[in-house]
């Protein structure tokens, strides 16, 4: 009896400290005020964040006794996966002040309780949206609402090895998915045994390609109705009706009968920057990482992502992150403002777009000289921004539920269509039924 | 309350706060999971509709879901044998005597005591295709991540790695506990080693062997972290095991209803399988 009122005692200690560990720590310094950003850099992306974190605590955040503490949170899914574990929690003094998420989070964030509009923001700070990139400004668009405010914004392009193009004889990077299969196939080489050692191009389309893919078919088109999403949650998903999954499709069998495409799913910059790849499409962001990459193996050039047909003309659609603003209890939104404002202001996007690659949301960047500088030495980052200036600002970013599934649905549906030979039309209707169930499921439960 | 109403009490007393944290983070979940299996959740996590099996119905007209079922059983039927054959194997290697079998021993145990996380990001590293050591000393260049087959080898290989240690720990000391007498009298009676491993080291051990493929079955079954971290369940959905679709569908989309079918699924399926071995226990093992 002794022993069990001893262990009693022992427990009631060592119990009641940790209800002092719970209030600890909210006692700080009270004219300095701290925001959080959660943000998904890493490598070089994460010192340009770094950089410019530093910059702010040290010059304009210091006056007004701001100062930024960004968290690397992973990859831009784990950003979203925890910011979501607190929604779920409904702790919301737990959230970040900023967060920086890609498209494939809006869904999940844009009707929350929690989270600040970035017009309201900047309206009652009076500052003039103009001044942001009307296709960037529509990528997180909803309701007629900016809700995030652009901030790594990018666009999808083609890579290729230079100097494998010349010595095949090619003068000009392919403009089509036609031109892509006959420059794929001159591209590609095998060693006497017949093992391939270079292939042409390295690709399986995801819903990141085939936004633009399908998108930019016939002027603008849309994967789902709600225009993708904006407008409302989808429903059902167009690209069979209106025929643009089976034109696409078609193409992409065409490339694959070359031989000279490799169903690469990973680790596409490593095979294109050791050259056993010589074409892929990627992101604009990826410019600086690959080119760093490559080092002085080959010269790498990029173009306008390829089009589907000649009638494709939409050009590409805005993708990347953008910064959001939670409300988590404390009152700071205007002074995250103040950092949302630094890091979009015409100097910090040129920082950031020559350490990453990422275009410059402002538009005043693009009339500053150091911008025109930079882009006169490195003519690479030009092609990205014409090819956004050319492009139909209506082409919009996927939201929609399920994107995982999505995704992978697509993956694999193509897959299956090369590897077992199903037609184009086969794959489009297995595709359209096991995407519509998922937004059906996400609709019955939602309702 | 007299004396003899507290001991009568104590026990329950004692067992309490082990009960209350079964309920609270074990029974009460659960049930919560199979309820919701059975209804519309929605994305707020709320229960709108009890619908039945519908869910079930769903889930298994789903291509994502066939997948998962297949990949998982794939890989349990690869994982238990080869994970078993190697940790056997290594165990009866090092049973002996002299300094560099202790050695060989601590090596064996060594993986236990790297975390999961850390050790699967290595092995990422390791495999990767351009720039990874492991292609570069096949003077290969397999495609890891991106060709099922190898995608699913490698993470067989990563499961069998991060269960080594501990497996190897039980039946190195089972194989221990074999006395030295039987031992002694089989090499006299000139048994050569593989008869005295069929006949004298398996029986001996099995009760160990038997933990060790419930253990092994389980994990297979539920295998997920390394899926998480290494393949993501790529390519094409190659290496997308039923316990990461449940990841997928309950905290990647939201799908709560859904996730939660999966999960009783899972679990419906692993006790199935567990009661077949433990009923093998009836017939097959002996405990000394």
């Amino acid at each position: 009896m002794k022993k069990l009122s001893i262990v009693l005692c022992l427990i009631a200690l060592l119990a009641v400290p940790s209800l002092f560990a719970q209030a600890k720590g909210e006692v700080q310094d009270q004219k300095i005020t701290t925001i959080t950003w959660w943000h998904s850099n890493s490598g070089l992306l994460g010192k340009a964040a770094d950089a410019m974190v530093s910059e702010f605590n040290t010059g304009i955040g210091k006056e007004l006794n701001i100062q930024v503490e960004s968290v690397y949170q992973g990859k831009s899914s784990d950003v979203l996966t925890k910011t979501k574990a607190i929604f779920q929690s409904g702790s919301n003094s737990e959230l970040p002040d900023l967060v920086q998420l890609d498209a494939s989070g809006v869904l999940d964030i844009r009707d929350n309780q929690y989270l600040i509009s970035m017009e309201d923001l900047a309206k009652k700070d009076a500052y003039d949206l103009n001044q942001i990139l009307e296709a960037a400004k529509l990528s997180v668009t909803y309701k007629d609402s900016m809700i995030a405010m652009p901030f790594n914004s990018s666009t999808i392009l083609l890579y290729y090895n230079k100097t494998a193009l010349e010595e095949a004889g090619i003068s000009t990077p392919p403009r089509t998915l036609d031109e892509l299969a006959e420059t794929a196939l001159k591209l590609k080489k095998t060693d006497e045994k017949g093992k391939t050692i270079r292939y042409g191009f390295a690709n399986v389309p995801t819903t990141y390609e085939l936004i633009v893919w399908l998108g930019h078919q016939n002027g603008v088109t849309y994967i789902t109705d709600q225009e993708n999403g904006h407008t409302g949650i989808p429903t059902k998903v167009l690209f069979a009706e209106n025929g643009t999954m089976e034109t696409f499709l078609t193409k992409w069998k065409k490339l694959y009968a070359t031989g000279s495409l490799e169903n690469l799913t990973s680790d596409v910059n490593g095979a294109f920057a050791s050259g056993r790849v010589a074409m892929m499409v990627g992101s604009t962001s990826n410019l600086t990482t690959v080119h760093q990459m490559i080092g002085d193996r080959f010269e790498m050039g990029v173009a306008a992502f390829p089009m589907v047909d000649e009638q494709a003309n939409g050009g590409v659609n805005v993708g990347g992150g953008a910064l959001y603003a939670l409300d988590n209890g404390s009152n700071n939104s205007d002074k995250a403002w103040e950092f949302v404002k630094f890091a979009t202001s015409k100097e910090q996007q040129l920082a950031w777009h020559i350490a990453t690659g990422y275009f410059p949301v402002n538009r005043d960047t693009y009339t500053m000289d150091e911008f025109n500088t930079h882009l006169e030495a490195n003519p690479l980052y030009g092609v990205a921004i014409r090819q956004l200036q050319a492009s139909n600002p209506k082409l919009q970013g996927l939201w929609i539920p399920s994107a995982y599934q999505v995704y992978y649905a697509f993956q694999t549906g193509i897959l299956k269509m090369l590897v077992e030979d199903k037609t184009p039309k086969e794959t489009t209707v297995s595709l359209e039924k096991e995407i519509n169930g998922y937004l059906e499921d996400f609709l019955r439960m939602n309702q | 309350m007299n004396k003899q109403g507290l001991i009568k009490i104590k026990p329950y007393l004692l067992v309490l706060p082990a009960l209350a944290l079964a309920f609270l983070f074990c029974y009460r979940p659960f049930f919560l999971t199979v309820i919701n299996s059975l209804s519309n959740v929605s994305l707020g996590g709320k229960r709108t509709a009890f619908v039945g099996f519908d869910n079930y119905g769903r889930l298994f007209s789903n291509a994502s879901f066939q997948d998962s079922l297949s990949n998982t059983l794939r890989f349990t039927l690869f994982f238990v044998p080869t994970n078993i054959a190697v940790c056997l194997g290594a165990a009866l290697l090092c049973n002996r005597k002299g300094k560099l079998a202790s050695l060989n021993q601590v090596f064996m145990f060594l993986p236990m005591a790297v975390a999961m996380s850390s050790s699967m990001m290595m092995f990422k590293m390791m495999f990767n295709p351009s720039i990874g050591i492991m292609n570069h000393l096949l003077n290969s260049d397999i495609q890891w991540f991106s060709d099922p087959k190898a995608a699913m080898f490698l993470l067989v290989m990563a499961g069998v790695w991060l269960d080594i240690g501990f497996d190897f720990l039980l039946l190195s000391s089972a194989l221990r506990n074999v006395p030295k007498e039987l031992l002694e009298v089989s090499n006299l009676e000139g048994a050569n080693p593989w008869q005295t491993f069929t006949a004298l080291q398996l029986p001996l051990i099995g009760p160990t062997l038997l933990f060790i493929l419930v253990n092994n079955v389980k994990d297979a079954m539920l295998i997920s972290a390394p899926v998480l971290i290494l393949t993501e369940g790529g390519p094409f959905r190659s290496t997308q095991t039923l316990v990461y679709q449940m990841y997928l569908e309950g905290f990647k989309s939201g799908n709560y209803a859904l996730g939660s079918t999966i999960a009783t699924v899972v679990f419906a399926l692993t006790f199935i399988i567990m009661l077949l071995l433990l009923s093998l226990e009836r017939k097959r093992v002996y405990y000394q």
